[in-house]
């Protein structure tokens, strides 16, 4: 990595340190999220399908499972959107002072995947504290991915869209994606919702918590959609970057 | 000019700022109504379970969820949105003469009549998009205006607190979703729980509008008074917010 891209991330994690008040949402929100749904949903169990199994388990630990991707993948989308909206003046910035498209495109994925991983690493803690998955690299790993994907949405929505309508779509979208299509309960999928961001994370996730089987194909199947995604925001990043 | 004149041109150019932008009116129709059609589809998937105990089918449920969610998150993402931007200019009108309170019901009076556009948009895509028909679509109106402007001051409180847009978008974005799972009444969750949830009266409001087309009177109380308590809060945190220090006879 060249000393352009080292400084320009050195100085965004600076700028992150210098936010008390993120740093400090970023703990407790996903406390406040994972935390409280564990807590409100009633003592009860339930059958639900997974990797062709019927596995019986609590509601609290299947809403355990369930809602952590969807609280990694909703705050590492705000962060991609706003990551973008505010570093357009400094990349601007910056490329007029010689930083290559390519070294902007270096450091700002960097810093995506430092707020994706710090946001997923919160949210496992807390989970963790109160649910132990089959598998714990594979639940830590389907997280991080769900993250990441949402992180690079989330870029690519805050180039696209208004900062309301950005808002509001990943305040949305994650929501609905994750935890109402991808839900294993929602036996009566249509065919489409395999091509929402969360379909083989969720899946991913759920094999991690609660099989000792683990589907390789869910995780290739995400690596490959974050790969997808990764491309177009790398597109659209540059796009925005170019000097006219 | 008299009082209510300096109101209105405050209302009118602040509602202006926001109407004037054509993505912005595109946006109050489209999101609502692609927020409840989605709700309704993915609802839709899921075949009833034994926990599942709702007053209505669960597509009315579905469709009545994203009314509520549309509304008050649309409202609320506004609300800070409003309070972030408005925040230099009117304190910079404050210190300028211009009284905090004509600023004040400007800001508020907009993001009132913003809900009740956005509660009325949610009302005709209710009453179009339910299979079964809506009894009383003014209670529906009325319960979605209460979600709305309970939203709008929450945004504006939670900009208050946290000024910044990526803060204040991440902690109203969990506030949002975890209320309307905890409103929507999926989970039989205790009661002193739901009674935490901003919007859960507004949305018993609606549930019962468009099941019995009756006022749900005994829910109304509380809804008014959450709005009258955050709306309390959110007129403190504003005046606080664009209010001239004054010290030592200096404004600084």
């Amino acid at each position: 990595m060249n000393t352009r891209i080292t400084t320009a991330v050195t100085m965004g994690l600076r700028e992150f340190r210098r936010t008390p008040a993120l740093i400090g949402l970023l703990i407790a929100l996903p406390l406040y999220f994972i935390g409280g749904f564990m807590y409100i949903v009633p003592e009860a169990t339930l059958t639900i399908p997974i990797s062709g199994e019927s596995v019986t388990v609590t509601l609290s630990e299947f809403v355990a499972a369930l809602v952590t991707p969807v609280t990694a993948g909703l705050l590492s989308g705000i962060v991609g959107l706003f990551l973008m909206q505010s570093s357009k003046a400094a990349d601007d910035r910056l490329r007029l002072a010689g930083y290559r498209s390519r070294d902007l495109v270096v450091s700002r994925v960097s810093l995506l995947a430092a707020g994706g991983l710090i946001v997923s690493a919160v949210s496992l803690a807390i989970v963790l504290v109160g649910f132990s998955p089959v598998s714990i690299p594979a639940f830590v790993a389907a997280t991080v991915l769900t993250a990441l994907i949402y992180g690079v949405l989330g870029v690519i929505i805050g180039v696209s869209l208004s900062r309301l309508a950005g808002v509001y779509v990943m305040l949305f979208f994650p929501y609905v994606d994750m935890l109402l299509f991808q839900n294993p309960m929602a036996t009566d999928s249509t065919a489409w919702t395999k091509a929402l961001p969360g379909y083989f994370t969720t899946k991913a996730t759920m094999d991690a918590a609660f099989t000792q089987g683990l589907d390789l194909w869910n995780f290739i199947g995400a690596v490959g959609y974050f790969t997808v995604v990764l491309i177009v925001g790398v597109v659209v990043f540059h796009r925005v970057t170019a000097i006219e | 000019m008299s009082l209510l004149s300096r109101y209105a041109a405050g209302i009118r150019a602040s509602a202006l700022s926001f109407f004037r932008e054509p993505l912005n009116l595109v946006l109050l129709v489209v999101l609502p109504a692609a927020s409840i059609q989605i709700f309704g589809v993915a609802y839709g998937q899921f075949p009833e379970f034994g926990f599942l105990n709702l007053p209505a089918s669960l597509d009315a449920t579905a469709r009545i969820t994203g009314a509520t969610f549309a509304t008050g998150a649309l409202a609320g993402v506004l609300g800070l949105f409003q309070l972030i931007s408005a925040r230099d200019a009117d304190h910079r009108l404050s210190i300028c003469g211009f009284p905090a309170l004509d600023l004040l019901v400007a800001r508020f009076a907009t993001l009132v009549v913003i809900s009740l556009v956005i509660a009325g948009v949610s009302t005709l895509t209710l009453v179009g998009l339910l299979s079964e028909p809506v009894a009383s679509p003014l209670f529906v109106f009325m319960g979605l205006t209460l979600v709305g402007v309970i939203y709008a001051m929450l945004g504006i409180l939670v900009g208050a607190v946290l000024p910044r847009a990526l803060e204040g978008s991440l902690a109203l974005v969990i506030l949002a979703d975890m209320d309307n799972v905890i409103a929507s009444g999926i989970f039989p969750i205790q009661d002193r729980i739901t009674q935490l949830s901003p919007t859960s009266y507004g949305h018993e409001v609606v549930t019962r509008a468009v099941l019995d087309g009756e006022l749900a009177t005994g829910e109304l109380l509380p809804a008014l008074t959450i709005v009258a308590v955050l709306g309390g809060l959110a007129i403190l945190a504003y005046t606080h917010t664009v209010e001239p220090i004054v010290s030592g006879g200096v404004v600084q």
